[in-house]
């Protein structure tokens, strides 16, 4: 408040005017006012040398507020995040504690993960690795994780799955037909004699008075005896088969998580050029492959010949180039009402794998939006999510523990707009350069019935 | 002593059973080291249960399966290093 400097304490009739209000009070009352400076002391603390407390200047209260709000801020969202983390894993951690034989494996999730538009395969992945994640290890589900650094290669990989598996079932059924007919007489002999021990061989090595002069470089040692025979122990017990659990619960067994409205896109896409597209790569594709591929060679031939290095627009970096180009669709959504159900499956039986797990498209999908805005302009709700990050770790959780806990219901129509929110947040320039590319992301997704019945959802709100 | 003495002598190369021996030591050491590893890894050392849970079986799958697949990389680089002759000439 007073905001006289005491420099010298001889002149106090000049200085004192402010201060001693009670008149002219003597010399050695003003020079006491005047020598208290601000804060507080106590003579204790002077004698350690602790200067005096005090509050620091304006200036400084402000940064420091400012500091500690926006820190606290941060602070208190991540706690609350790690509470909440740890609220969800406390409610499926009881599944992890179950004794568990070896015989068996534990459900196994699929998790498909693709990048946000115009943003890195990380942000997806972050997401995965906060919310889901810790969730599903507290559960003890095994995952397996399929990303994509280019659109279409999650598609190419269902569909390839489904494909390969479509495959062996055709030559299944080629083998089960070959067996028919043939006779089955050779199964009654060899089965006996294979499995004992060559005893005439072992006896030339014991009898040592036979002095079989062996060349060590033409006879094998297994051809002669095994560890088996000379020990004399044999393998009572067979091998564990391990089974996985997914195999003994066709309905509940497995699993699909997509992250990002765009993974989801091309799972269902994929799912369809499986099931409805032909085995093989159609000529007309394996063309335009071709075509591509000279004209590149083409304008990479003019561009040397101008002395410039060529690249594509396609490939933005400069290991890309010499990447082949993901396999485009064998079949367009467009086709869909016309293609034939694949006639490897039967459309009333659960499709299984060779191990006997459910297929990729029997077992049950559930899709996580990306919620990434970019652009400048979006700061401020930006700045608002970052501080509410909360929120969304508890939905992702609550979400994470309904897939845990199989709540599925059969697909609906609605389904087909499964995080559709996300799209919203697509920046308007890459969905446009998208729409010229024919880019599969900003199609809408186009569905056939037959494909589509088979499918069944998780559902957080059962 | 039991078949085995008596087929020795006919292996005449002392360093073929070297390097058998070599070999095996390799393997059992690889295995031992990933049993302890693993076992601290996985197993809950306050044992509340003879069996080991779900949650351990799955560690344990993951443990062996990693620790397999990376002594296979880790080998093979190191073959390929050994005979490129990059480990040799930075000794």
């Amino acid at each position: 408040m007073s905001e006289s400097e005491p420099k010298s304490t001889g002149g106090s009739g000049a200085t004192g005017t402010g201060n001693s209000s009670s008149g002219s009070g003597s010399a050695a009352e003003a020079t006491k006012k005047v020598a208290e400076k601000k804060g507080w002391s106590n003579p204790a603390l002077r004698m350690m040398g602790i200067p005096r407390i005090r509050l620091p200047s304006r200036n400084w209260l402000i940064f420091f507020s400012v500091v500690s709000v926006i820190g606290g801020g941060i602070g208190y969202d991540k706690y609350e995040q790690k509470q909440i983390r740890k609220k969800w894993i406390s409610e499926v951690e009881h599944l992890s504690k179950i004794p568990y034989g070896i015989e068996s494996t534990p459900r196994k999730i699929t998790v498909l993960i693709a990048p946000p538009p115009n943003n890195f395969l990380d942000e997806s992945l972050k997401i995965f690795r906060r919310y889901i994640k810790p969730v599903l290890n507290a559960s003890a589900i095994d995952f397996k994780v399929v990303s994509e650094g280019r659109q279409g290669e999650i598609r190419h990989a269902v569909a390839q799955k489904i494909r390969d598996l479509r495959l062996a079932e055709l030559e299944k059924s080629k083998e089960s037909t070959n067996d028919d007919n043939s006779t089955n007489n050779n199964n009654s002999t060899t089965s006996t004699s294979s499995k004992l021990p060559s005893l005439a061989n072992v006896s030339g090595i014991f009898n040592k008075s036979t002095s079989i002069e062996l060349d060590e470089s033409t006879i094998n040692r297994h051809d002669l005896y095994t560890a088996q025979d000379v020990i004399g122990l044999y393998k009572v017990i067979n091998p564990v088969e391990v089974k996985s659990d997914d195999a003994n619960d066709q309905i509940l067994g497995g699993g699909v998580i997509c992250v990002g409205r765009g993974a989801y896109k091309e799972y269902i896409t994929g799912v369809h050029e499986g099931l409805l597209g032909p085995l093989e790569k159609p000529q007309s594709l394996i063309e335009e492959e071709e075509k591509i591929k000279a004209d590149k060679e083409k304008l990479k031939q003019e561009a040397e010949a101008k002395g410039e290095t060529y690249r594509s627009d396609e490939d933005d970096d400069e290991d890309d180039s010499n990447r082949l180009p993901v396999t485009k669709a064998f079949i367009k959504p467009s086709e869909y009402t016309d293609a034939q159900w694949a006639p490897e499956f039967s459309h009333l039986d659960r499709v299984t794998n060779e191990d006997g797990t459910p297929a990729i498209f029997e077992q049950p999908v559930y899709v996580f939006p990306v919620p990434k805005l970019t652009g400048f302009l979006k700061t401020p709700q930006k700045i608002y999510r970052y501080f509410t990050t909360r929120y969304l770790a508890d939905d992702y959780g609550s979400r994470t523990v309904a897939i845990v806990n199989d709540k599925i219901r059969d697909w609906k129509f609605k389904d087909t707009m499964m995080a559709k929110e996300e799209e919203l947040d697509w920046p308007k320039k890459w969905v446009e350069t998208g729409k010229e590319k024919n880019s599969e992301w900003v199609q809408e997704l186009e569905v056939d019935e037959r494909v589509v019945s088979k499918l069944r959802v998780y559902d957080p709100e059962l | 002593m039991f078949g085995l003495g008596g087929s020795t002598p006919q292996v005449s190369s002392q360093q073929k059973l070297q390097a058998a021996e070599a070999e095996l030591d390799m393997v059992t050491g690889m295995f031992n080291q990933l049993v302890n590893q693993c076992h601290k890894k996985c197993i809950n050392a306050s044992y509340y249960e003879s069996d080991i849970t779900k949650q351990e079986a799955l560690c344990l799958d993951r443990c062996v399966a990693k620790y397999f697949e990376t002594n296979v990389q880790v080998g093979d680089n190191m073959q390929k290093l050994g005979q490129s002759g990059a480990l040799m000439g930075r000794q």
